[in-house]
Protein backbone atom coordinates (compact mmCIF):
# COMPACT_ATOMS: atom_id res chain seq x y z
CA UNK A 1 0.00 0.00 0.00
CA UNK A 2 1.44 3.37 -0.93
CA UNK A 3 2.07 6.09 1.62
CA UNK A 4 -0.44 8.31 -0.16
CA UNK A 5 -3.24 5.75 0.22
CA UNK A 6 -2.41 5.25 3.89
CA UNK A 7 -2.56 9.01 4.50
CA UNK A 8 -5.87 9.15 2.61
CA UNK A 9 -7.33 6.39 4.80
CA UNK A 10 -6.17 8.13 7.98
CA UNK A 11 -7.69 11.42 6.83
CA UNK A 12 -10.91 9.61 5.86
CA UNK A 13 -11.12 7.91 9.26
CA UNK A 14 -10.52 11.22 11.04
CA UNK A 15 -13.22 12.98 8.98
CA UNK A 16 -15.77 10.24 9.71
CA UNK A 17 -15.09 10.54 13.45
CA UNK A 18 -15.44 14.34 13.31
CA UNK A 19 -18.77 14.09 11.45
CA UNK A 20 -20.11 11.50 13.90
CA UNK A 21 -19.05 13.57 16.93
CA UNK A 22 -20.81 16.62 15.46
CA UNK A 23 -24.01 14.62 15.08
CA UNK A 24 -23.67 13.19 18.60
CA UNK A 25 -23.26 16.69 20.08
CA UNK A 26 -26.52 17.84 18.54
CA UNK A 27 -28.29 14.49 19.14
CA UNK A 28 -28.93 14.35 15.37
CA UNK A 29 -28.20 10.64 15.26
CA UNK A 30 -29.39 7.66 17.29
CA UNK A 31 -26.32 6.69 19.28
CA UNK A 32 -26.63 3.01 18.41
CA UNK A 33 -26.18 3.95 14.73
CA UNK A 34 -23.05 5.95 15.52
CA UNK A 35 -21.29 2.77 16.68
CA UNK A 36 -21.07 1.36 13.13
CA UNK A 37 -19.40 4.51 11.76
CA UNK A 38 -16.91 4.70 14.62
CA UNK A 39 -15.97 1.03 14.06
CA UNK A 40 -15.74 1.75 10.32
CA UNK A 41 -13.34 4.63 11.02
CA UNK A 42 -11.36 2.41 13.37
CA UNK A 43 -10.99 -0.23 10.62
CA UNK A 44 -9.74 2.41 8.15
CA UNK A 45 -7.26 3.61 10.73
CA UNK A 46 -6.12 0.07 11.54
CA UNK A 47 -5.36 -0.90 7.95
CA UNK A 48 -3.55 2.39 7.30
CA UNK A 49 -1.32 1.90 10.35
CA UNK A 50 -0.89 -1.86 9.79
CA UNK A 51 -0.95 -2.41 5.98
CA UNK A 52 0.27 -5.96 6.64
CA UNK A 53 -3.39 -6.86 7.34
CA UNK A 54 -4.31 -5.96 3.76
CA UNK A 55 -1.24 -7.81 2.43
CA UNK A 56 -2.32 -10.92 4.36
CA UNK A 57 -5.86 -10.71 2.99
CA UNK A 58 -4.41 -10.32 -0.54
CA UNK A 59 -2.30 -13.46 -0.06
CA UNK A 60 -5.32 -15.43 1.18
CA UNK A 61 -7.76 -14.31 -1.49
CA UNK A 62 -5.36 -13.98 -4.44
CA UNK A 63 -6.14 -10.31 -5.00
CA UNK A 64 -3.02 -8.84 -6.61
CA UNK A 65 -3.34 -5.19 -5.64
CA UNK A 66 -3.66 -4.03 -1.99
CA UNK A 67 -5.74 -1.00 -3.02
CA UNK A 68 -8.29 -3.35 -4.63
CA UNK A 69 -8.52 -5.27 -1.35
CA UNK A 70 -9.13 -1.98 0.50
CA UNK A 71 -11.94 -1.18 -1.96
CA UNK A 72 -13.36 -4.68 -1.56
CA UNK A 73 -13.39 -4.42 2.24
CA UNK A 74 -15.01 -0.98 2.19
CA UNK A 75 -17.63 -2.16 -0.32
CA UNK A 76 -18.37 -5.22 1.84
CA UNK A 77 -18.88 -3.08 4.96
CA UNK A 78 -21.04 -0.58 3.10
CA UNK A 79 -23.09 -3.41 1.58
CA UNK A 80 -23.79 -4.73 5.06
CA UNK A 81 -24.79 -1.24 6.21
CA UNK A 82 -26.97 -0.74 3.15
CA UNK A 83 -28.77 -4.03 3.81
CA UNK A 84 -29.33 -3.29 7.50
CA UNK A 85 -30.69 0.15 6.60
CA UNK A 86 -33.03 -1.45 4.04
CA UNK A 87 -34.36 -3.75 6.75
CA UNK A 88 -34.87 -0.80 9.12
CA UNK A 89 -36.61 1.15 6.39
CA UNK A 90 -38.96 -1.76 5.68
CA UNK A 91 -39.89 -2.04 9.35
CA UNK A 92 -40.48 1.72 9.57
CA UNK A 93 -42.60 1.63 6.40
CA UNK A 94 -44.80 -1.12 7.85
CA UNK A 95 -45.20 0.79 11.12
CA UNK A 96 -46.02 4.00 9.26
CA UNK A 97 -48.75 2.26 7.28
CA UNK A 98 -50.20 0.83 10.49
CA UNK A 99 -50.19 4.31 12.05
CA UNK A 100 -51.91 5.77 8.96
CA UNK A 101 -54.65 3.13 9.26
CA UNK A 102 -55.13 3.69 12.99
CA UNK A 103 -55.19 7.49 12.77
CA UNK A 104 -57.54 7.44 9.78
CA UNK A 105 -59.94 5.06 11.52
CA UNK A 106 -59.87 7.18 14.69
CA UNK A 107 -60.40 10.35 12.67
CA UNK A 108 -63.38 8.74 10.91
CA UNK A 109 -64.87 7.66 14.26
CA UNK A 110 -64.37 11.18 15.63
CA UNK A 111 -66.10 12.72 12.62
CA UNK A 112 -69.01 10.31 13.08
CA UNK A 113 -69.34 11.25 16.77
CA UNK A 114 -69.15 14.98 15.93
CA UNK A 115 -71.84 14.68 13.24
CA UNK A 116 -74.10 12.74 15.64
CA UNK A 117 -73.60 15.49 18.25
CA UNK A 118 -74.51 18.14 15.66
CA UNK A 119 -77.66 16.20 14.79
CA UNK A 120 -78.66 15.95 18.45
CA UNK A 121 -78.10 19.70 18.96
CA UNK A 122 -80.31 20.55 15.95
CA UNK A 123 -83.06 18.27 17.22
CA UNK A 124 -83.24 20.13 20.53
CA UNK B 1 -52.52 19.00 39.09
CA UNK B 2 -50.67 16.00 40.51
CA UNK B 3 -48.29 18.00 42.71
CA UNK B 4 -45.99 15.75 44.75
CA UNK B 5 -47.46 12.60 43.21
CA UNK B 6 -45.73 9.59 41.71
CA UNK B 7 -46.74 7.94 38.44
CA UNK B 8 -45.67 4.32 37.99
CA UNK B 9 -45.02 3.63 34.30
CA UNK B 10 -45.45 -0.02 33.35
CA UNK B 11 -44.20 -0.66 29.80
CA UNK B 12 -45.74 -3.90 28.55
CA UNK B 13 -45.18 -5.82 25.35
CA UNK B 14 -47.02 -9.15 25.27
CA UNK B 15 -47.17 -9.50 29.05
CA UNK B 16 -50.62 -11.08 29.33
CA UNK B 17 -49.38 -13.73 31.77
CA UNK B 18 -47.85 -11.43 34.38
CA UNK B 19 -49.49 -8.01 33.93
CA UNK B 20 -52.53 -8.61 36.11
CA UNK B 21 -50.53 -9.91 39.08
CA UNK B 22 -47.94 -7.12 38.72
CA UNK B 23 -50.59 -4.38 38.74
CA UNK B 24 -52.44 -6.08 41.64
CA UNK B 25 -49.22 -6.06 43.66
CA UNK B 26 -48.74 -2.35 42.99
CA UNK B 27 -52.34 -1.56 43.96
CA UNK B 28 -51.92 -3.57 47.15
CA UNK B 29 -48.49 -2.23 48.16
CA UNK B 30 -49.10 1.37 47.12
CA UNK B 31 -52.88 1.96 46.84
CA UNK B 32 -52.66 5.76 46.63
CA UNK B 33 -50.15 5.78 43.79
CA UNK B 34 -51.18 6.28 40.17
CA UNK B 35 -49.96 3.93 37.47
CA UNK B 36 -50.27 3.71 33.72
CA UNK B 37 -49.68 0.67 31.54
CA UNK B 38 -48.02 1.51 28.23
CA UNK B 39 -49.22 -1.22 25.91
CA UNK B 40 -46.36 -1.30 23.40
CA UNK B 41 -48.05 -2.76 20.35
CA UNK B 42 -48.88 -6.04 22.06
CA UNK B 43 -50.33 -8.75 19.85
CA UNK B 44 -51.67 -10.80 22.78
CA UNK B 45 -54.42 -9.88 25.22
CA UNK B 46 -52.39 -7.29 27.21
CA UNK B 47 -54.65 -4.46 25.98
CA UNK B 48 -57.84 -6.49 26.61
CA UNK B 49 -56.72 -7.21 30.19
CA UNK B 50 -56.20 -3.49 30.81
CA UNK B 51 -59.65 -2.63 29.44
CA UNK B 52 -61.49 -5.41 31.28
CA UNK B 53 -59.77 -4.66 34.61
CA UNK B 54 -60.02 -0.88 34.18
CA UNK B 55 -56.26 -0.27 34.30
CA UNK B 56 -55.20 3.13 33.02
CA UNK B 57 -53.59 2.23 29.69
CA UNK B 58 -51.92 3.97 26.78
CA UNK B 59 -52.26 1.80 23.68
CA UNK B 60 -49.44 2.29 21.21
CA UNK B 61 -50.58 1.17 17.75
CA UNK B 62 -47.13 -0.17 16.83
CA UNK B 63 -44.24 -1.65 18.82
CA UNK B 64 -41.66 1.07 19.50
CA UNK B 65 -39.43 -0.69 22.05
CA UNK B 66 -38.87 -0.26 25.77
CA UNK B 67 -37.10 3.12 25.62
CA UNK B 68 -39.84 4.82 23.65
CA UNK B 69 -42.62 3.14 25.61
CA UNK B 70 -41.08 4.65 28.76
CA UNK B 71 -40.75 7.98 26.90
CA UNK B 72 -44.47 7.80 26.17
CA UNK B 73 -45.10 7.32 29.90
CA UNK B 74 -42.84 10.29 30.64
CA UNK B 75 -44.77 12.48 28.20
CA UNK B 76 -47.98 11.44 29.96
CA UNK B 77 -46.44 12.22 33.37
CA UNK B 78 -45.28 15.64 32.18
CA UNK B 79 -48.64 16.51 30.64
CA UNK B 80 -50.46 15.56 33.84
CA UNK B 81 -48.06 17.39 36.12
CA UNK B 82 -46.65 14.46 38.10
CA UNK B 83 -43.77 15.25 40.44
CA UNK B 84 -42.14 11.82 40.09
CA UNK B 85 -42.24 8.97 37.59
CA UNK B 86 -41.08 5.42 38.07
CA UNK B 87 -40.34 2.68 35.57
CA UNK B 88 -41.72 -0.66 36.75
CA UNK B 89 -41.42 -3.88 34.77
CA UNK B 90 -44.56 -5.82 33.92
CA UNK B 91 -42.87 -9.21 34.08
CA UNK B 92 -42.92 -9.61 37.86
CA UNK B 93 -39.22 -8.97 38.50
CA UNK B 94 -39.73 -5.71 40.38
CA UNK B 95 -41.17 -5.77 43.91
CA UNK B 96 -43.86 -3.15 44.62
CA UNK B 97 -43.00 -3.09 48.35
CA UNK B 98 -39.97 -0.96 47.56
CA UNK B 99 -41.89 1.81 45.77
CA UNK B 100 -42.57 3.62 49.07
CA UNK B 101 -38.95 3.61 50.38
CA UNK B 102 -37.65 4.76 46.98
CA UNK B 103 -40.20 7.59 46.85
CA UNK B 104 -39.34 8.57 50.40
CA UNK B 105 -35.64 8.79 49.48
CA UNK B 106 -36.49 10.91 46.41
CA UNK B 107 -38.46 13.39 48.52
CA UNK B 108 -36.17 13.44 51.53
CA UNK B 109 -32.89 13.95 49.67
CA UNK B 110 -34.36 15.97 46.80
CA UNK B 111 -32.99 13.48 44.29
CA UNK B 112 -33.19 13.69 40.54
CA UNK B 113 -32.92 9.91 40.21
CA UNK B 114 -33.36 7.13 42.75
CA UNK B 115 -32.19 3.68 41.69
CA UNK B 116 -33.43 0.48 43.29
CA UNK B 117 -30.24 -1.52 43.70
CA UNK B 118 -30.01 -5.26 44.23
CA UNK B 119 -26.38 -4.97 45.27
CA UNK B 120 -26.27 -2.04 47.72
CA UNK B 121 -26.34 -4.41 50.67
CA UNK B 122 -25.73 -7.72 48.88
CA UNK B 123 -22.72 -8.39 46.70
CA UNK B 124 -23.05 -8.90 42.95
CA UNK B 125 -22.85 -12.62 42.12
CA UNK B 126 -19.94 -13.87 40.01
CA UNK B 127 -21.75 -14.99 36.91
CA UNK B 128 -21.44 -14.38 33.18
CA UNK B 129 -24.63 -12.32 33.25
CA UNK B 130 -23.20 -10.06 35.94
CA UNK B 131 -19.80 -9.76 34.22
CA UNK B 132 -21.23 -7.18 31.84
CA UNK B 133 -22.80 -5.30 34.76
CA UNK B 134 -19.42 -5.23 36.52
CA UNK B 135 -17.78 -3.78 33.41
CA UNK B 136 -20.49 -1.13 33.10
CA UNK B 137 -20.21 -0.34 36.81
CA UNK B 138 -16.46 0.20 36.41
CA UNK B 139 -16.91 2.40 33.34
CA UNK B 140 -19.54 4.55 35.09
CA UNK B 141 -17.22 5.04 38.06
CA UNK B 142 -14.40 5.98 35.68
CA UNK B 143 -16.53 8.47 33.77
CA UNK B 144 -18.49 10.03 36.63
CA UNK B 145 -16.81 9.10 39.91
CA UNK B 146 -20.17 7.74 41.11
CA UNK B 147 -20.15 4.15 42.33
CA UNK B 148 -23.41 2.76 40.96
CA UNK B 149 -23.86 -0.64 42.55
CA UNK B 150 -26.60 -1.81 40.17
CA UNK B 151 -26.26 -0.05 36.81
CA UNK B 152 -28.66 -2.33 34.94
CA UNK B 153 -31.51 -2.02 37.44
CA UNK B 154 -34.65 -0.91 35.62
CA UNK B 155 -36.34 0.18 38.85
CA UNK B 156 -35.74 3.94 38.94
CA UNK B 157 -37.64 7.00 40.11
CA UNK B 158 -37.17 10.26 38.20
CA UNK B 159 -38.15 13.70 39.44
CA UNK B 160 -39.92 16.46 37.49
CA UNK B 161 -36.73 17.79 35.90
CA UNK B 162 -35.74 14.35 34.63
CA UNK B 163 -39.31 13.65 33.43
CA UNK B 164 -39.15 16.74 31.26
CA UNK B 165 -35.77 15.75 29.79
CA UNK B 166 -36.94 12.22 29.03
CA UNK B 167 -40.13 13.55 27.45
CA UNK B 168 -38.67 16.22 25.19
CA UNK B 169 -35.07 15.24 24.40
CA UNK B 170 -33.95 12.62 21.92
CA UNK B 171 -31.54 9.80 22.83
CA UNK B 172 -32.85 9.72 26.40
CA UNK B 173 -33.17 6.03 27.18
CA UNK B 174 -33.69 4.48 30.63
CA UNK B 175 -30.27 2.85 30.31
CA UNK B 176 -27.00 3.09 32.32
CA UNK B 177 -25.30 5.30 29.70
CA UNK B 178 -28.03 7.94 29.90
CA UNK B 179 -27.89 7.85 33.71
CA UNK B 180 -24.12 8.32 33.49
CA UNK B 181 -24.65 11.31 31.17
CA UNK B 182 -27.18 12.85 33.58
CA UNK B 183 -24.75 12.38 36.49
CA UNK B 184 -22.09 14.20 34.46
CA UNK B 185 -24.62 16.98 33.88
CA UNK B 186 -25.01 17.28 37.65
CA UNK B 187 -28.04 15.10 38.43
CA UNK B 188 -28.38 14.04 42.07
CA UNK B 189 -28.58 10.24 42.19
CA UNK B 190 -29.12 7.97 45.18
CA UNK B 191 -29.60 4.22 45.54
CA UNK B 192 -32.03 2.29 47.73
CA UNK B 193 -31.66 -1.44 48.50
CA UNK B 194 -34.34 -3.54 46.82
CA UNK B 195 -35.01 -7.18 46.11
CA UNK B 196 -35.92 -8.36 42.64
CA UNK B 197 -37.36 -11.68 41.58
CA UNK B 198 -36.68 -13.92 38.63
CA UNK B 199 -38.99 -13.27 35.69
CA UNK B 200 -42.31 -14.96 36.60
CA UNK B 201 -43.68 -15.60 33.11
CA UNK B 202 -42.98 -15.17 29.45
CA UNK B 203 -39.69 -14.87 27.61
CA UNK B 204 -36.94 -12.41 28.31
CA UNK B 205 -35.72 -10.41 25.37
CA UNK B 206 -32.19 -10.90 26.68
CA UNK B 207 -30.80 -13.85 24.71
CA UNK B 208 -27.02 -14.40 24.91
CA UNK B 209 -26.41 -12.55 21.61
CA UNK B 210 -28.64 -9.65 22.65
CA UNK B 211 -26.93 -9.47 26.08
CA UNK B 212 -23.47 -9.24 24.49
CA UNK B 213 -24.66 -6.69 21.93
CA UNK B 214 -26.35 -4.66 24.71
CA UNK B 215 -23.20 -4.60 26.85
CA UNK B 216 -21.01 -3.61 23.88
CA UNK B 217 -23.42 -0.85 22.89
CA UNK B 218 -23.64 0.53 26.45
CA UNK B 219 -19.86 0.34 26.91
CA UNK B 220 -19.29 2.22 23.63
CA UNK B 221 -21.88 4.82 24.62
CA UNK B 222 -20.29 5.28 28.05
CA UNK B 223 -16.72 5.58 26.77
CA UNK B 224 -17.30 7.63 23.68
CA UNK B 225 -20.77 8.97 22.96
CA UNK B 226 -21.57 10.44 26.37
CA UNK B 227 -18.23 12.30 26.41
CA UNK B 228 -19.23 14.43 23.44
CA UNK B 229 -22.88 14.97 24.21
CA UNK B 230 -23.84 18.54 25.01
CA UNK B 231 -24.71 18.94 28.69
CA UNK B 232 -28.25 20.04 29.34
CA UNK B 233 -27.95 21.58 32.78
Amino acid sequence: MTAGLRVLLIVGAFLYVVFVIRKIRTSAIEFGDALFWILFSFCLLLVSIFPQIIDLLCDITGVSSPVNMVFLCIIALLSYKCFSMAVKLSVMSMKLKTLVSVISAQSQSLQKVESENEFEKERF
Amino acid sequence: MNQGKLLVIIPAHNEEESLESTVSQIMQAAPDIDFVVVNDGSTDSTGDICRSRGFRCIDLPVNVGLSHAVKCGMVYAMQHGYEFAMQFDADGQHDARFIAPMLEMAKRENCDIVIGSRFLEASMPMSFRMLGSRVIRGLIQLMTGFRMTDPTSGMRIYNRNMIRLFAVMSNMNPEPDTISYLIRCGARVREVPVIMHERSCGQSMFSLYYSIEYMARVAFSLCFVQLFRKKVF
